[in-house]
């Protein structure tokens, strides 16, 4: 299964390591979408469709939370899985988020297997390339 | 928590972050005397407690290190601004990191980091200060409470 997804940071670096990490994880990818803010990646989602969602949390403009929430609004986090990639790796924040919808937690730093295992977990399937 | 153990603990979540994300090793050092040209950053944070989280880099390692997390071969073929974002993100990263470990059950807000010049002649009280030596180069973190 190759998987259209869509990164959500402020820092461009940081995108580029995601994809990079994505690319050594062996999961295979169709499309990599980018946007720097929640409402960028909102704007994004009314054109475009994923599969998964990795987002940061403190961002300019719209941030994770926020982010996260109007997704659970919408009622896409129910087919739309949604993983949260943040520096902040305290259980306080991970329950936060898992309850405003997330269904996955991943901290930085992190390596690329933990991405890899943590998309598996969170898609319930083996998509190693 | 004594000022030995959250130092330490900063310490341990760079020593981390260098070593998984940027594949460097870095030791305790003693301080630089006469440390200039510099790249660093900062990030202020706030909620549970507030203050600011700053690092700073020797300005070659800075360059490799941006090379490395970008995964470009040749730092030459480096965007020009691929310095300034690395040691932004690892800014955050850290500062994330040692909250995270000397606060476990505390929620904080972290601003967006920015570029600061070089650090201050002098130390406040209270601010804790370390600095590593990778071998291609120092590394300066520092944490001050508000």
């Amino acid at each position: 299964m190759k998987l259209r997804i869509l990164i959500v940071d402020d820092s461009p670096a940081m995108r580029s390591f995601i994809k990079r990490v994505l690319d050594l994880s062996g999961i295979e990818t169709e499309s990599l979408l980018e946007a720097g803010d929640g409402a960028e990646a909102l704007e994004l989602l009314d054109r475009e469709w994923v599969d998964v969602i990795l987002t940061d949390i403190n961002m300019p403009r719209m941030n994770g939370e926020e982010f996260v929430r109007r997704l659970s609004e919408s009622g896409l986090t129910e087919s739309l899985p949604v993983i949260v990639i943040s520096t902040d790796a305290t259980s306080v924040r991970k329950e936060h988020m898992t309850g405003l919808g997330a269904r996955g937690y991943l901290g930085k730093p992190f390596q690329p297997e933990q991405l890899r295992e943590e998309m598996e977990r969170v898609l319930g399937v083996s998509n190693a390339a | 928590m004594p000022l030995e153990t959250s130092t330490d603990l900063m310490t341990d979540a760079a020593r981390e972050i260098f070593e998984t994300m940027f594949f460097l090793a870095a030791e305790d050092c003693a301080p630089a005397a006469d440390w200039i040209g510099s790249v660093g950053a900062e990030v202020e944070f706030n909620g549970a407690e507030s203050g600011r989280f700053e690092v700073q880099l020797d300005p070659q390692l800075a360059q490799e290190l941006a090379a490395g997390f970008s995964g470009v071969m040749d730092p030459s073929e480096m965007p020009d601004d691929a310095v300034p974002q690395v040691v932004c993100e690892l800014a955050n990263m850290i500062c994330g990191a040692t909250l995270s470990r000397m606060e476990p059950d505390a929620l904080f807000n972290l601003e967006p980091p920015r570029l600061i010049a070089a650090p201050g002649s002098s130390e406040e009280d209270g601010q804790l200060v370390r600095w590593l030596d990778s071998g291609q180069g120092l590394i300066r973190l520092s944490l001050a409470w508000a």
